[in-house]
């Protein structure tokens, strides 16, 4: 039977699966107009798990790169999700290695951000939560796929909406990650460094560089005005 | 791409991004420096404001002035008032499609 944090997860991530299966269809009609077979656009949206990596793999291929520039911009965008992994390790500790493997399956930029938001806000299981959020996602981006390559011909999908949804998904991701001034901080960086990384860094490393760039700053220089959260419990040291 | 590369290409991808989320994942409670628990604790913020600012970057660098950079704004203002994510979500779609009825 399912635990009362499996089934918050799966709750808090409804509105969110919305979204993640309006881009499944999106991925699914791009895949396939970009030559995809329809059993293999479903089964890189089950094995990739990752809208980013999909999309740009996808656009690559319309554009007529080869494996290797694919797996180079794929590897790229997969950095990110060392730090993840790494921030969610300190949540899920005395879980067996075989549940873990199944949260690195569906590790998503989604999943990660509800579950760190519920464990800063007490979430005393972060692993089942976790769990229900990504049960919750995964059917929502394969059966999203699915049904962009079953009815893409007919979906007419709102340009605007594909453009703007996502980053409003990620700023309220963000908003869940701020609990203090360096988080502000942090995010005002992370802002700037990303614009700068428009400038210098190729399209598929940008928001990986960005990232990994703040956060390093942010730790080098936390801030010790009194009063500050520089010194803010981390989230292993637990909810509540 | 022939198909077969297209097969090969998918599942290295589906292997590149398991790899890079099981890495630290697998590991049980490991220790990590000061440093790296500071790190650790800006990434989720330095990551979400990436990737919803590096969408409406241009490689140049430009600022595309329009109803996504409204959606952005709207959403960021509606965020200093509430954490819930469907809320930023609302305001910043309304605001983006009002620009765009009135442009």
């Amino acid at each position: 039977m399912a635990s009362s944090s499996f089934r918050r997860g799966v709750r808090s991530s409804l509105a969110i699966n919305a979204v993640v299966a309006g881009f499944g269809v999106l991925y699914g009609v791009g895949a396939l107009r970009a030559g995809l077979p329809p059993w293999l656009t479903v089964v890189s949206s089950l094995i990739v798990l990752s809208g980013a990596a999909q999309f740009t793999t996808v656009s690559l291929i319309a554009a007529g790169a080869g494996p290797a520039a694919v797996l180079v911009a794929v590897t790229g965008l997969s950095l990110r999700h060392l730090p993840m992994g790494a921030g969610l390790s300190r949540l899920v500790t005395d879980v067996p290695v075989r549940r873990r493997l199944l949260l690195a399956f569906v590790l998503t930029d989604e999943t990660y951000g509800l579950t760190i938001g519920a464990a800063k806000a007490g979430e005393p299981r972060p692993e089942e939560f976790m769990l229900g959020a990504n049960t919750t996602l995964v059917c929502g981006w394969v059966l999203g796929t699915a049904a962009g390559v079953a009815f893409g011909e007919v979906i007419d999908l709102d340009a605007l909406a594909a453009k703007v949804i996502f980053p409003l998904l990620f700023l309220g991701l963000a908003r869940e990650a701020i609990s203090g001034r360096s988080d502000i901080r942090a995010a005002v960086l992370a802002a700037a460094m990303s614009v700068l990384a428009a400038l210098v860094v190729p399209a598929a490393w940008r928001i990986t560089t960005a990232a990994l760039l703040t956060a390093a700053i942010a730790a080098t220089f936390p801030g010790r005005a009194p009063g500050q959260d520089a010194r803010r419990s981390s989230p292993t040291e637990g909810p509540g | 791409m022939s198909l077969p590369a297209l097969v090969a290409t998918i599942l290295v991808a589906g292997l590149i991004t398991f790899s890079s989320r099981a890495m630290f994942l697998l590991r049980d409670a490991p220790s990590f420096s000061r440093w790296i628990g500071r790190f650790l604790d800006a990434f989720p913020v330095a990551l979400f404001v990436s990737l919803a600012v590096v969408q409406g970057v241009a490689p140049g660098g430009e600022i595309e002035v329009g109803p996504s950079l409204a959606a952005l704004l709207a959403g960021a203002i509606t965020a200093v008032f509430t954490r819930r994510v469907p809320v930023i979500m609302v305001v910043g779609w309304l605001s983006a499609v009002l620009v765009r009825a009135l442009s």
